[in-house]
């Protein structure tokens, strides 16, 4: 017991070392298995991402997508709540955008892109802070309201863009493109990353500097870590528990809306793939700080760029591809879980032998 | 033969610092019931878990049925035939009232297969021979507590116990329930079997026990037959009164009265309900504290202790009455007028997972975020003053919980005094503290009286109460049954005895009215 309340970030790094040095094993074995061109899709799948400009924009277009659904996840996680519903905060708040910047007219610049995005936050805080008040007033878990309120409204977006907002000329069941004036401007073109790659290290930044340095993130960090000592305090935190919520479903929503500005400027079925649960994964290798994310969505989308990289370069098939994601991912998620764990049980184990006495 | 004896049994809890047993022991007779006394604290249940196998003493011995016994180890202890209904029970509310009882060790069909027929049989059978109207296959969520209770019993004789520990088995139990577990216990005596109690109900000790060992602060004072006591004996014996004087020569020096000045806490007629309903935990509880005098309101536990805590500190609202801070009503959240040191300090009192800083500062958020925003410098410095003040032997950005107790106690002296609150609430303030900082708590809590802070001191400590109140009041059932000046005019101290009768319901005052009469006139 001792022991593990000693370790505290220290133990966090060095398990995630040791699971990663795992997970770069287990990519070597199944490419060697699996490709008659070992050394080729090695090569490929680690060094891909940096062989162009292409490839390494793409990738850090998508490490901010996966910092931003980090942070929404990571803000919940402050407060010590869970919210599950970052898939369908993230696709409502994309659509949100997408309607807000549709209706406005191409002029309208810096201002038409600050609406587009509070739109999409304002859709997934919408959501979050339904969760939040369903905890609050009702005693609805937040794990289970925010995931199955997610997973339904999934339908509604799907309906909205192959409905309402299906582009009449297009076969695909996608909405028309935002005006090109509200648009973020790429940075590499013709890779994915955009301006709004700064947008996200902005809202680390701020992140950061609210759950550190202000009265509002420590009275919220306050309440996750002990709801007792925070009422003792004269601090509400029960309010917190549900603030928490509905800013991770912002933050969510405002992820949505960047990708929309940003990368793909039109809101298309499904388009998020599962962005909102990665974004959780991110968060859980980043730990408590907002800053951490950065290396956490960069390593996530190094991954990704590596398996594209090996798919379209070397005769390894995606479902290859795939399982050396999945067997990554669930090692570095299961390593930080643990520690997380870990952390949380010496806490528990400290406040039950000093109750005792 | 003897049937339990526990020899130098010490116990030091490292994390808290709390030595809960000091070389005490045990002496319990084959086929007898017997009872183990003393206030909270005093190491009752702790010595008991060592019996049990749950706790490794730091040294001592025991022995059951003249074989010694393995320390630590729960199955040793059980194959000794020792079991425990622990305060708080074990069923699982979705098992059957036979499927709890014989969980872990099941009659089984094929060796895989749990024997549902046989386990009904068999505990009804148990129920059945000790007199136990327990129907064996009716889920457990729908028992009483009184039958929970009984299920709990009847686990242990599936499992052969023949030395039976019940921790508190009363607290939770209507009066006739307790009349019944009474007639049990009886019956299990007669069948052969061995009782310990844990108890600190006097009445009750005196009723159902055939001998007594008195615990006080981890020791054994005394074991006694109970045929040699009475209430008032026994009550002194538990609260360590004049039976052995504690602190320095002649006890405690009585405090020098001051004129105390307005109002600045007050209770009129609050009551508290528990949340599923029944006896309210404070019935129309009126008091006035003010500035500048302390307010001591003793009394056993489980008598409303907790609730006028949780009720002056403002974490619960009244039911029905008021509860004015300064003559305003105490709403939402505590501000720094409000100080307050609660029983728990662990939990309540610190937020473990945070850093001392964080500790220190949480109550002050106010001055020390200044339009919202964390000043740094300001928060070290209020910290390191804290810090010096208090001696608290750690450094500002170390984690709560690499805190010896000691010093997670003085941490939360530190925050709570640091202000200039008119109105500071002490619960229980030197539980699981040593004498020096007992008495440097005591000194703390004077110097704010003088100040000019009111101060309510809510204490299962009747020493305490008598050695730092200028009024006194006792509580017993939820009620505030006596009013009475400490020290007054004459400088004579209460009676300890006197008190100890108003703590256990021996005696009420009907002039309580009358003084809660004059504290609305007062207002």
């Amino acid at each position: 017991m001792e022991g593990l309340r000693k370790g505290g970030f220290g133990s966090h790094l060095a398990s995630l070392a040791a699971a990663l040095l795992a997970s770069v094993g287990a990519a070597f074995l199944l490419l060697y298995a699996f490709s008659s061109s070992f050394g080729e899709a090695l090569g490929l799948f680690f060094l891909g991402p940096f062989q162009n400009a292409y490839y390494f924009g793409n990738m850090l277009g998508a490490a901010s997508g996966l910092a931003l659904a980090g942070l929404a996840a990571q803000f919940a996680f402050s407060a010590r709540t869970f919210n599950l519903g970052g898939e369908g905060q993230l696709y409502l708040g994309a659509i949100a955008a997408t309607a807000a910047c549709l209706a406005l007219p191409e002029e309208s610049g810096l201002l038409g892109k600050a609406i587009g995005l509070a739109a999409g936050s304002a859709a997934g805080a919408l959501l979050g802070a339904l969760s939040g008040f369903l905890r609050r007033r009702l005693g609805v878990d937040e794990l289970l309201s925010s995931f199955l309120l997610s997973s339904a409204l999934v339908y509604a977006g799907d309906f909205l863009v192959s409905g309402p907002l299906q582009d009449p000329a297009s076969n695909f069941q996608t909405s028309p493109a935002v005006p090109e004036g509200l648009r973020f401007a790429r940075l590499l073109p013709p890779s994915s990353l955009s301006t709004a790659a700064l947008l996200a290290l902005a809202a680390l930044a701020a992140a950061w500097f609210i759950l550190g340095r202000t009265r509002f993130g420590f009275e919220l960090r306050l309440s996750g870590k002990n709801a007792e000592f925070a009422r003792y305090c004269g601090i509400d935190a029960g309010r917190y528990a549900a603030a928490s919520l509905a800013i991770s479903g912002a933050l969510n929503g405002l992820a949505g809306a960047a990708l929309i500005l940003g990368t793909y400027n039109k809101a298309m079925k499904g388009f998020s793939a599962g962005l909102g649960w990665t974004g959780i994964a991110v968060a859980l290798v980043a730990g408590g700080s907002p800053l951490a994310l950065l290396p956490a969505a960069l390593f996530f989308a190094y991954l990704d760029a590596g398996a594209k990289a090996v798919m379209i370069g070397a005769d390894v098939t995606s479902e290859i591809v795939g399982v050396i994601q999945a067997i990554v991912f669930f090692l570095v998620t299961a390593r930080a879980l643990d520690s997380l764990v870990a952390r949380r049980a010496a806490a528990r184990a400290g406040r039950a032998a000093g109750g005792r006495g | 033969m003897p049937g339990v004896t526990m020899e130098g049994i010490r116990k030091l809890f490292p994390s808290s610092g709390a030595l809960a047993n000091d070389s005490a022991s045990l002496r319990v007779e084959d086929r007898e019931i017997h009872a183990l006394v003393g206030e909270n604290g005093a190491g009752k249940s702790t010595l008991m878990r060592v019996l049990c196998g749950l706790e490794r003493p730091d040294s001592g011995r025991v022995e059951v049925g003249g074989r010694a016994l393995r320390l630590g180890r729960p199955g040793a202890a059980a194959a000794l035939g020792i079991g425990m209904v622990q305060q708080h029970f074990t069923t699982i509310p979705g098992f059957s009232v036979a499927e709890n009882a014989v969980l872990g060790s099941e009659p089984r069909r094929a060796a895989f297969f749990l024997d549902r027929r046989r386990a009904e049989a068999e505990v009804s059978r148990l129920a059945e021979a000790h007199g136990f109207s327990l129907p064996a296959a009716a889920p457990a969520s729908s028992l009483s507590v009184g039958e929970r209770q009984q299920l709990e019993i009847v686990k242990l004789l599936y499992r052969r116990a023949d030395i039976l520990v019940l921790d508190e088995p009363t607290a939770v139990l209507a009066e006739q329930e307790i009349a019944s577990l009474f007639a049990t216990l009886r019956a299990l005596r007669e069948a052969g079997k061995t009782v310990i109690l844990i108890t600190h109900k006097v009445r009750e000790v005196l009723e159902i026990a055939d001998s007594v060992t008195v615990m006080r602060r981890g020791r054994s004072v005394a074991r006694l037959a109970s045929a040699e006591l009475d209430e008032a004996g026994l009550a002194c014996l538990m609260m360590g009164s004049s039976c052995e004087p504690e602190r320095g020569e002649g006890g405690p020096e009585p405090r020098r009265r001051r004129e105390p000045g307005p109002e600045v806490f007050a209770l009129r007629e609050a009551s508290l309900l528990p949340r599923g309903g029944g006896r309210p935990l404070l019935d129309r509880v009126s008091l006035s504290v003010r500035s500048g005098e302390i307010l001591g309101v003793c009394g056993v536990v489980g008598n409303g202790l907790g609730a006028l805590e949780d009720l002056a500190s403002g974490l619960a609202r009244p039911s029905s009455g008021e509860a004015l801070l300064e003559g305003r009503p105490l709403a939402g959240g505590r501000g720094p007028r409000l100080g307050y040191v609660p029983a728990d300090r662990m939990r309540r009192g610190a937020c473990l997972d945070a850093t001392l800083l964080e500790n220190l500062v949480a109550l002050d958020r106010g001055s020390l975020f200044p339009r919202g925003i964390l000043d740094r410098a300001g928060a070290a410095a209020f910290a390191r003053a804290a810090i010096e003040r208090f001696s608290i032997a750690a450094r500002p950005e170390q984690p709560m919980s690499s805190l010896s107790g000691g010093n997670v106690q003085k941490a939360v002296l530190a925050r709570e005094l640091a202000g200039d609150s008119a109105f500071i609430l002490f619960s229980n303030p030197s539980w699981g503290l040593d004498l020096a900082a007992t008495s440097f708590v005591h000194e703390r809590i004077r110097s704010a009286a003088e100040r000019g802070a009111g101060i309510l001191l809510v204490s299962a400590n009747l020493d305490e109460v008598l050695l730092l109140a200028d009024r006194v009041c006792a509580m017993y059932r939820g009620r505030i049954v006596c009013e009475l000046e400490n020290g007054g005019a004459s400088g004579e101290v209460l009676d300890r005895a006197l008190l100890g009768e108003y703590m256990l319901g021996l005696r009420e005052d009907r002039g309580t009215a009358a003084g809660e009469g004059r504290a609305h006139g007062g207002a």
